[in-house]
């Protein structure tokens, strides 16, 4: 459900830089790839979650205990508004509250996060008022939820309390959940380092009431962090031990999604075979057990690891049967990253209207998302591949949508990769000293992020925006 | 009851008598002139019918592109060459068509062509197979306009899609330009407004179309000088042998415009030299020649402003329109243009906001102003702001350096909010 706001993709932009001439000498190709990245889900009210680790095309998995319980959220929507009325006219708070918690999580399923906080809000509100601190607990641990995407820091806030609340009435579940819950919003700040605190914490918890399942789910997180934190190695020792806990406990979804997150991290090793090997793994549990959204984000990471292989033709096959069947089984999500990631093989390949086509059908289900930033990615590239074909006014129309929604969400890579392209395209279209202004905070915001060769590209146009208008003024 | 109603009829009939016209001649679609009218009415762009018609003094086949803002004359001057063409040049054979939606160009000059081969039976075959039956052209439909009092609302033209598409449409329309030219010496294919819906995708339309635009037929394009035309204009120079721009007419040649409408409804012995102050009663030369200046030169909008100012001064049974009876008209005209039928709650939203910035730039535009027009992305709004264009509430800057709109000079902007508004 949540998708962690990725920024440039280091592994595929290397790829498309090497590609044909006209693209290696526009430089920067991709604002951000968005990577999958699947976590977060509800299990009855009990708020689970999972590490999404981005940042190259093949991200970890989150653990998604349950996940192929989730009932159809629109049919169910109805019962419970029904429920809701019930309720209400019969004065029941408390089955108010459980018709509000199941309103909640079914629009956030849905993917309508300010419905779901709309009545995750009403639900705390009357276990408050009634003083349920268990009900209470529950609303403040699925509105942390709620809000993750909408506004991390107010998530973080909800978290905590419902930290303090779980202690005082020395609920260790629920205090596990609440941890979890924090180290997965400190993840999604950035922060991996106080991420991975609050997730041995909740480790112990489950180490100390033998939860074996939980245990691996918490091992798979801290490796997650890890990864985060750089630390390749350590992570794939949690990895390891999480896998073996899935192996022992018969977790079969829980086994292919450490697979997976295994493999995503010997990609970022470079040890690409030894990932291929482990996502295939996966996807062999996937198809076993039936799990089609697995297997079509599996198949999305060997397709993205075989394009590291540099096996083009390859990656292509795999992308569009992935696509086949995220289309099949109406898995948007994978849809538009599947979609996103072949449309930037088509931009490398010189097929550009066919990406455009592809990216046109990835923005169109990224506008029903919360999640700006992928949008924005969406967005980036299409406007990328009208400049291309030399759709001036069109690109740049786009270059702004992008760059607006970069800013929204504080993604400094997005908006600079925005302003670098506005710079390239205003002086093509003769507007120099628009140009200029724009390379001016790419150049700051590359020199910030420290990123050398972005710096040296922004230069160059630099150079050649003064140039012109130097022969301008003459 | 139905005398009340004869005796309001009677008093326009003398209304109009009075001012010496038979109708409102005034129409915001060159489609609804016969070409007879279109004759009488067409004023002004000698120059660029000289550029035109000089090309079809060779015999080498030549590719024009005529592209301009909305409503400023591109189909009017295509349907008067094509009128030129078909009186003098007997061995030439025009066709012309509207690109429909989801069509490419080579299926659009099929349909124009085979409309035009009336004889040839293989011709209307064609046209059967895809679902269309033969028609006269637009040019020839009955004037509309001729409905006289109506006159609000917009007549949208005819557009119609094809069914069935050739399999291989550019073979196709080879097949029959080749049946065409052994009647004809020369085929002239006229296709308007290729851009009408999406720059980028006219792009598309426009290359999948090179090697039909580079065979033997004339082709007479229009479009909007948007990113399409700007491109092309700069890179796909090959492409046309002729991009005229139009642009806005000069006073003088608006004031004969409005001459010539006004001549066109008068009976033939009544009808006024350009130089006489009654040549454009029931204005004066005074009201006559503010309406031209609010008109900016666009002959769209003076059909528009025209036929509302009557319309309005009739209601007033007023022999002359003064001043104020124009203020009243151009109320009116605001009036009718904001109700036109069609607008949904988001139009009017967008165009809201942009009464309120006076000018919507895509760069300045503000996410929470999106918001408020329930958007994210400026290009969500883009096909509204296409549609308010159209319909005359709005206009669009002719800066490239961004998409920039302001209320268009037929909407009287509320005192309250002109108080407010920096002028840019
Ligand atoms: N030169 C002219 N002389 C007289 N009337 C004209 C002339 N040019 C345009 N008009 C009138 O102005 C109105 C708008 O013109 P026209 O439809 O040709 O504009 P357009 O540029 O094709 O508009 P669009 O962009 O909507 O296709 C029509 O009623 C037309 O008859
Ligand atoms: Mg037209």
């Amino acid at each position: 459900m949540t998708k962690k706001p990725t920024s440039k993709n280091k592994n595929y932009a290397k790829i498309v830089n090497s590609g044909s001439g006209a693209i290696a000498a526009h430089g920067s190709v991709a604002a951000g790839a968005s990577g999958i990245a699947v976590g977060g889900n509800v299990k009855g009210n009990i708020v689970m979650g999972g590490v999404n680790i981005s940042g190259s095309n093949i991200s970890v998995r989150g653990d998604m205990v349950g996940r192929d319980k989730i009932y159809q959220p629109s049919n169910a929507i109805k019962t419970y508004e029904e429920d809701l009325s019930l309720s209400r006219s019969s004065k029941d708070q408390t089955g108010e509250i459980k018709a509000l918690t199941n309103l909640g999580n079914a629009h956030y399923i849905l993917g309508d996060l300010h419905r779901a906080v709309e009545f995750h809000e009403q639900a705390l509100s009357i276990a408050r008022n009634i003083g349920n601190k268990d009900s209470e607990n529950i609303a403040l641990g699925n509105l942390g939820l709620a809000y993750s995407l909408i506004d991390p820091h107010r998530a973080i806030e909800l978290y905590t309390q419902r930290l303090m609340v779980s202690h005082k009435l020395e609920n260790k579940m629920a205090e596990r959940d609440a941890l979890e819950s924090l180290g997965l919003a400190y993840i999604r700040l950035g922060d991996a380092r106080k991420a991975a605190d609050f997730f041995e914490e909740a480790l112990k918890i489950s180490r100390g009431n033998g939860d074996r399942l939980r245990e691996g789910s918490a091992l798979g997180n801290l490796g997650g962090t890890y990864v985060e934190l750089g630390k390749l190695d350590q992570a794939i020792d949690l990895y390891n031990q999480s896998l073996s806990i899935a192996r022992e406990t018969g977790d079969r979804l829980g086994e292919s999604q450490r697979l997976s997150n295994l493999g995503s991290t010997y990609a970022k090793l470079g040890e690409i075979r030894k990932a291929i090997e482990q996502f295939e793994q996966a996807l062999a549990i996937a198809q076993e057990v039936g799990d089609r959204l697995g297997e079509s984000t599996y198949i999305n990471h060997l397709a993205s690891a075989y394009l590291l292989l540099n096996d083009i033709k390859k990656a292509v096959e795999l992308y569009k049967e992935g696509l086949t069947i995220a289309r099949d089984v109406g898995d948007f999500l994978s849809v538009s990253n599947h979609s996103f990631s072949l449309g930037l093989i088509f931009i490398d390949q010189g097929r550009w209207y066919d990406a455009l086509h592809l990216f046109e059908e990835c923005l169109e289900i990224r506008r029903k998302d919360d999640d700006l930033n992928v949008r924005a990615d969406a967005i980036y590239q299409i406007a990328y591949v009208h400049h291309l074909l030399r759709n001036l006014e069109k690109a740049r129309t786009y270059y702004w949508d992008a760059k607006r929604l970069y800013e929204k969400t504080d993604n400094p890579k997005g908006i600079a990769a925005c302003n670098l392209s506005l710079g390239r395209l205003m002086i093509r279209m003769g507007f120099v000293d628009d140009a200029i202004q724009e390379l001016t905070v790419a150049g700051e915001i590359y020199r910030r992020l420290d990123d050398q060769s972005r710096i040296n590209t922004t230069d160059e146009m630099m150079r050649l925006a003064k140039g012109i208008k130097e022969k301008q003024l003459a | 009851m139905s005398r009340k109603s004869d005796q309001v009829w009677d008093e326009l009939e003398l209304t109009y008598s009075r001012w010496g016209l038979n109708e409102i001649p005034f129409s915001e679609s060159v489609t609804t002139f016969s070409e007879a009218q279109l004759r009488e009415v067409f004023t002004g762009r000698e120059d660029q019918l000289r550029q035109v018609l000089n090309l079809f003094r060779g015999r080498e086949r030549k590719r024009v592109l005529i592209y301009g803002g909305v409503g400023i004359g591109k189909t009017a001057l295509m349907l008067e060459v094509l009128s030129v063409l078909k009186r003098k040049l007997q061995d030439t054979l025009t066709a012309y068509i509207s690109l429909p939606a989801n069509t490419d160009l080579a299926t659009a000059a099929i349909v124009a062509l085979a409309r035009e081969l009336k004889d040839d039976e293989w011709a209307q075959h064609q046209l059967n197979l895809m679902g269309l039956h033969p028609q006269t052209r637009p040019v020839e439909k009955s004037a509309m306009a001729k409905a006289g009092l109506g006159g609000t609302g917009i007549e949208t033209e005819e557009k119609t899609v094809p069914v069935n598409k050739p399999e291989i449409p550019a073979l196709s329309f080879e097949d029959l330009l080749n049946r065409a030219l052994q009647k004809y010496a020369r085929v002239v294919i006229a296709i308007d407004d290729l851009d009408k819906q999406d720059p980028a995708r006219a792009r598309e339309l426009l290359r999948d179309a090179q090697g039909m635009l580079k065979g033997r037929a004339w082709f007479i394009l229009t479009g909007h000088p948007s990113g399409l035309t700007r491109d092309i204009l700069t890179r796909d120079l090959g492409l046309f042998d002729l991009a005229l721009e139009l642009t806005q007419l000069d006073q003088k040649t608006t004031n004969e415009m409005l001459i010539n409408y006004l001549n066109s409804a008068r009976p033939e012995h009544s009808r006024r030299l350009l130089d006489d102050p009654l040549a454009v009663r029931p204005f004066t030369p005074e009201t006559a020649r503010m309406l031209c200046e609010r008109s900016e030169g666009i002959p769209r909008w003076l059909n528009r402003l025209g036929s509302y100012v009557l319309i309005k001064a009739s209601e007033l049974h007023t022999d002359t329109i003064t001043p104020e009876i124009l203020q009243a008209g151009f109320e009116y005209a605001d009036q009718q243009l904001r109700g036109q039928t069609g607008l949904t709650p988001e139009d009017y939203y967008v165009l809201d906001l942009v009464l309120e910035k006076g000018v919507l730039s895509e760069a300045q535009i503000s996410l929470a102003d999106l918001d408020r027009v329930k958007a994210k992305e400026f290009n969500e709004i883009l096909p509204i702001l296409d549609k308010l264009v159209d319909l005359d509430l709005i206009r669009r800057l002719p800066s490239e350096r961004a998409m920039e709109y302001e209320p268009s000079p037929l909407i009287l902007r509320k005192l309250s909010d002109a108080d407010d508004q920096p002028s840019e």
